[in-house]
């Protein structure tokens, strides 16, 4: 018992390399840290505690388990993201020296510190209620990694397997697309294992331990996923449709190709210049892994895991259905998700480099030269972020807080009635302070969405305020209809005109942007076609 | 200097200057949120803008409470170091406590027994005011610095010395904060306890002892009557004195006032936390008396346990204004009790008493940050809300048609909105001002509030409103049109005042006040 503590225990140099990696996280996001600021569904749990059932209604029903566990389900400024940290660096550090079973070098600060930091993280950063979660099930995924690696030659081959279902299984319930890094994870060690001449038998023996649990647990979640739905605990939201087998095969090569694409496309906080950088270190890394072996088979068997590579860098998009003609389809497509990125691409880089850095002088001083060019684009980037994160909240609340106050002064205002607020667009001014480079696309939770949804508008516009005046709901009843508004509604300007803003007894109703005008011009224009 | 320090087992070694480095870290951890963001409150406006002077605390009798901040940086409140300079005083003086209290000398012993009393959410009511923070956090420090000397006072050459030096100690400390006189009486009251419970001294011992503390602590306290009544102070509520006829009544409220302490709930500090704090203090001295050998030894326990639990009420004993259950009192008296509890634990050789210490301290601790850090997200939340309602205050007074910048207004403000309990779900029993209920926009500094962030000087901060500022006008504002913000007339401008009504029963009172004219 106590040799397997002293196994599970970490050494000094292991300790060391989480604290470097923890304290340079920590002091790169020291100004989201210091300044506790918001996305935009995160209003209402600030004040309420989140509740272990809350992620139920998009059926993740583990997504509270940390947060309940470690901060009584509140988000709290400053441990919230920092406990976070200490996760996620922690399963960097064990990917590095656990499971991939690297030797620490010199340069592994480096290496670990420029995995840790990619841009990636970023977009986890922009919800507060799921932030330590989210780097949470990268520590779980590791365990699950490790255990399932602890299976083969164990004379506890399901104890292990057990083990890296129930892992396997908590992250997926939190967050599904956690299974990147799983996937990703295990695509490499085999190809780690191809490389030290392993036979095809063997590789097959080795790679069970990682496929029993994943499709267990894919047909658990899929189950609990039916019985909510059927329920109705669970939403049928865009981030929840699946396919079906038959589309899944067929799905195959475009995601792969979409897996490239990406590998290439810029992004908001991931220039061109910088993906390209990444992108020399994944070309040059494959190959090396390819012409390692002169048996023609392990180059066979290596050339078809490098594939399998690709599909796994995407697979929760593989496995997600994005619907046409969708919002989230258009502007946030699961291909080129970020914060699923972030469960796969920093892994592969970590090993990537790692494998480079191992090979002749030139080539390992090369690669080194490339990795510390990314972490310094890393870091740029990182505080890129965090200043539109900063700046772009600041000018929303700062809209809000105007808005507010000439709904307040208005002459119909009467502070003993609630109000529906009908807010006609929203206003996100974060990209304000962003340049955008050529070639960027999407980057909705990085850049794009604002701090506040139209339709949940009585949560940030009673947030501030020291009475609550709106309710529930975003919807005007035709019944309800007066002249006055019937006439403000064929009269509507949009903000700061005068004429933006109506109030009645029941009703606040103002056009933001020219688009919500438009909406609400038509909508008005409907319902008047059906009262005639 | 370092003879000195040795002759008093103050030279730290590696083990004194380990732990105190690490409970340094911890605390501050603790509190890094309100480290950082620079939040002030109600009285601090003026003294943030400005600086601190040396009277400043005159007016209510606290005459030595602005020397710390006059000495260390000028009397400024300077964000970052004001809560580093206060937590380092505090560590310090907890550091003394656990040499005095002779806790077992080892790093995790120390660390766990100076970062428990120090992150108990009692620390936050120090932290509301920052032009306070440092002295009060300090007064700990002196205070026990005192009672440390004094138990040297019986067995040194150095007997004036040391009386002197201590008497000064406890004297400074009752001028910057008089309630400071239950730690002197809670620490000493425990110390008396381990003394006869744990190096089995005798009662002849004990009372030779600490007779020189008490002594120490009595001339200390002449000593600060006397200057009381040599120096000009307004005679504020809080520095009247329960007279001799009524203190045999008092005496007894204390008892139960003192037992009732471990039962309320409090902001941040609700039911289930205080129930973990009172099954520890439960298991502490239960165990103190089955440690005690025989029946005599037993019931004299008691009494002193007893006698530390009242002197954490000393001060609501002696004083008129009610002071019972007010964190910032408790933070001198209560908060050392459930310390003495800790320490009795930690002093137990029983691997039971280790185990249940253990037990206790990987709860109770990281239960404190996590109530830190609620309390202070909460605070920054009213804080900002708050400071939104002023902005959008200022905003109409500027938009108002007779607004000149060049003018000197009288400013009157009808009631206060306190945002902070909007922002707390949870039940207590027992309300606490400091920690979540006083308004940031409160009515007492309008002017000064008005002006902080404004271009213009335009509020008089002397002169209230004025008879001839009633003009018909204003009459019929408050009379017929005035309403409680948000409502557009809750501002009212003329040429020569600014009236603001923020609550509705203030502006009844207003309403009377004028028809009483």
């Amino acid at each position: 018992m106590s040799s397997q503590l002293n196994t599970f225990r970490l050494k000094e140099p292991e300790i060391k390399l989480w604290l470097i990696a923890f304290a340079i996280l920590s002091i790169i996001y020291l100004p989201l840290l210091v300044n506790f600021i918001w996305g935009n569904h995160d209003w209402q749990p600030l004040i309420t505690d989140s509740g272990l059932s809350a992620g139920l209604i998009e059926g993740r029903f583990a997504q509270y388990i940390f947060l309940n566990t470690f901060l009584m389900g509140k988000i709290l400024p400053i441990l919230n993201m920092l406990l976070g940290f200490l996760f996620y660096t922690l399963a960097i550090v064990l990917l590095y020296t656990r499971f991939f079973a690297f030797e620490i070098q010199k340069s592994t600060p480096i290496i670990i510190i420029t995995a840790a930091i990619l841009p990636y993280i970023n977009e986890i950063l922009y919800f507060q209620f799921i932030v330590m979660s989210q780097l949470t099930w990268e520590l779980i995924i590791t365990f699950a990694l490790l255990s399932a690696q602890k299976a083969y030659l164990s004379q506890n081959f399901v104890f292990y397997t057990v083990l890296t279902f129930l892992f396997l299984f908590l992250a997926l319930g939190g967050y599904p697309a956690s299974v990147n890094l799983f996937v990703t994870g295990a695509c490499l060690k085999l190809v780690q294992k191809v490389t030290e001449n392993t036979s095809l038998k063997n590789l097959i023996k080795q790679a069970l331990p990682y496929f029993i649990p994943l499709c267990i647990s894919f047909v658990l979640v899929y189950v609990i996923y039916q019985y909510l739905q059927h329920h109705h605990i669970m939403l049928n939201l865009y981030n929840n449709q699946h396919l079906s087998l038959s589309d899944l095969i067929l799905k195959i090569l475009p995601t792969i190709k979409l897996s490239l694409m990406s590998l290439i496309q810029p992004q908001p906080f991931f220039s061109l210049s910088y993906k390209i950088l990444t992108t020399i270190i994944i070309v040059g890394f494959v190959c090396l892994e390819v012409c390692k072996t002169k048996n023609i088979k392990q180059r066979i068997l290596i050339c078809l895991l490098l594939f399998l590579l690709l599909l796994c860098l995407k697979f929760s998009a593989w496995l997600t259905n994005d619907i046409k003609g969708d919002f989230f389809a258009d502007n946030d497509p699961s291909a080129f998700m970020v914060r699923t990125d972030f469960y796969a691409v920093p892994c592969l880089i970590l090993f990537a480099i790692t494998a480079l850095t191992k090979q002749k002088l030139l080539i390992k001083n090369i690669t080194l030269l490339l990795t510390v060019t990314i972490l310094w684009l890393s870091i740029n980037a990182d505080f890129s972020f965090s200043k539109t994160h900063l700046l772009g909240f600041k000018a929303e609340t700062n809209l809000q807080q105007r808005i507010n106050a000439r709904l307040l002064e208005h002459e119909n205002y009467n502070p003993e009635t609630y109000y529906t607020v009908v807010q006609a667009g929203e206003l996100p001014l974060r990209h304000k302070y962003y340049l955008r480079k050529p070639f960027e696309k999407y980057g909705l939770y990085t850049l794009n969405t604002p701090y506040t949804r139209h339709w949940i508008a009585f949560e940030y516009y009673n947030f501030y305020e020291p009475y609550p005046f709106v309710r529930e709901g975003t919807f005007i009843d035709p019944a309800d209809i007066t002249p006055q508004m019937a006439d403000f509604l064929s009269h509507i300007k949009t903000w700061p005109d005068p004429q933006s803003v109506y109030m009645d007894n029941n009703y606040a109703i103002m056009a933001l942007t020219p688009d919500g005008k438009k909406l609400l011009t038509k909508q008005f224009g409907n319902i008047k076609k059906d009262l005639q | 200097m370092k003879k000195i320090l040795q002759k008093f087992s103050l030279y730290p070694d590696k083990t004194d200057i380990k732990s105190l480095a690490l409970s340094f870290l911890i605390i501050n951890f603790a509190f890094l949120y309100h480290t950082l963001n620079f939040m002030w409150g109600n009285h601090d406006v003026v003294f943030i803008k400005e600086k601190l002077h040396l009277s400043s605390g005159l007016f209510e009798g606290r005459f030595t409470q602005f020397i710390p901040h006059w000495l260390l940086t000028d009397g400024q409140i300077l964000p970052i170091i004001n809560n580093f300079l206060g937590f380092a005083f505090l560590t310090l003086g907890l550091w003394l406590l656990a040499k005095y209290w002779n806790i077992p000398k080892k790093i995790s012993l120390y660390t766990i027994f100076i970062t428990f009393f120090a992150t108990l959410p009692y620390t936050l009511s120090w932290m509301y005011f920052t032009f306070i923070t440092i002295s009060c956090l300090l007064w700990v420090m002196v205070a026990i610095f005192g009672l440390y000397l004094s138990q040297y006072i019986a067995t040194s050459s150095h007997k004036l010395f040391l009386t002197v030096i201590s008497v000064l100690c406890f004297y400074i400390t009752l001028g910057g904060y008089p309630p400071i006189i239950n730690t002197f009486f809670v620490c000493l009251s425990a110390k008396i306890t381990f003394d006869y419970l744990f190096e089995n001294n005798s009662l002849k011992k004990i009372f030779k002892t600490h007779l020189y503390t008490l002594g120490n602590i009595i001339i200390a306290a002449i000593l600060f009557k006397l200057t009381l009544h040599l120096i000009e102070h307004n005679n504020v509520y809080n520095l009247q004195s329960v007279p001799l006829s009524d203190m045999p009544q008092k005496f007894l409220e204390t008892i139960f006032i003192s037992l009732k302490q471990f039962t309320l709930s409090l902001p941040f500090m609700e039911a289930p936390y205080r129930m973990m704090l009172l099954i520890m203090v439960i298991f502490a001295f239960v165990g103190a008396i089955i440690k005690a050998s025989n029946l005599g030894k037993k019931a004299l326990t008691i009494l002193f346990i007893l006698g530390t639990v009242w002197f954490a009420s000393l001060t609501t004993f002696l004083v008129v204004p009610h002071t019972e259950y007010v964190a910032r009192i408790d933070f001198y008296g209560l908060a050392f009790v459930y310390t003495f509890a800790l320490a009795l634990l930690l002093k137990f050789k029983t691997p039971l008493a280790k185990s249940l210490s253990l037990i206790f301290v990987l709860i109770i601790i990281p239960f404190n940050i996590l109530n830190d850090y609620r309390a202070l997200k909460i605070w920054k939340q009213g804080f900002d809300a708050e400071m939104q309602i002023l902005d959008n205050v200022i905003e109409r007074i500027e938009n108002s048609p007779k607004f000149n910048p060049d003018n000197l207004y009288r400013v009157y403000q009808a009631g206060d909105i306190s945002l902070r309990p909007s922002y707390y779900k949870k039940d207590y029993t027992q309300p606490e001002v400091f920690s979540l209920d006083l308004p940031y926009f409160a009515m007492w500094q309008t002017a000064p509030l008005l002006e902080f962030f404004s271009p213009f000087k335009y509020a008089d901060h002397n002169t209230p409103l004025l008879l001839n500022d009633i003009t018909p006008d204003v009459k019929d504002f408050i009379k017929n049109k005035a309403r409680p913000w948000p409502h557009r007339n809750a501002v009212y401008v003329d040429e020569n005042i600014i009236i603001i009504i923020l609550s509705e029963p203030e502006l009844q009172i207003l309403k009377e006040k004028l028809s009483q004219l």
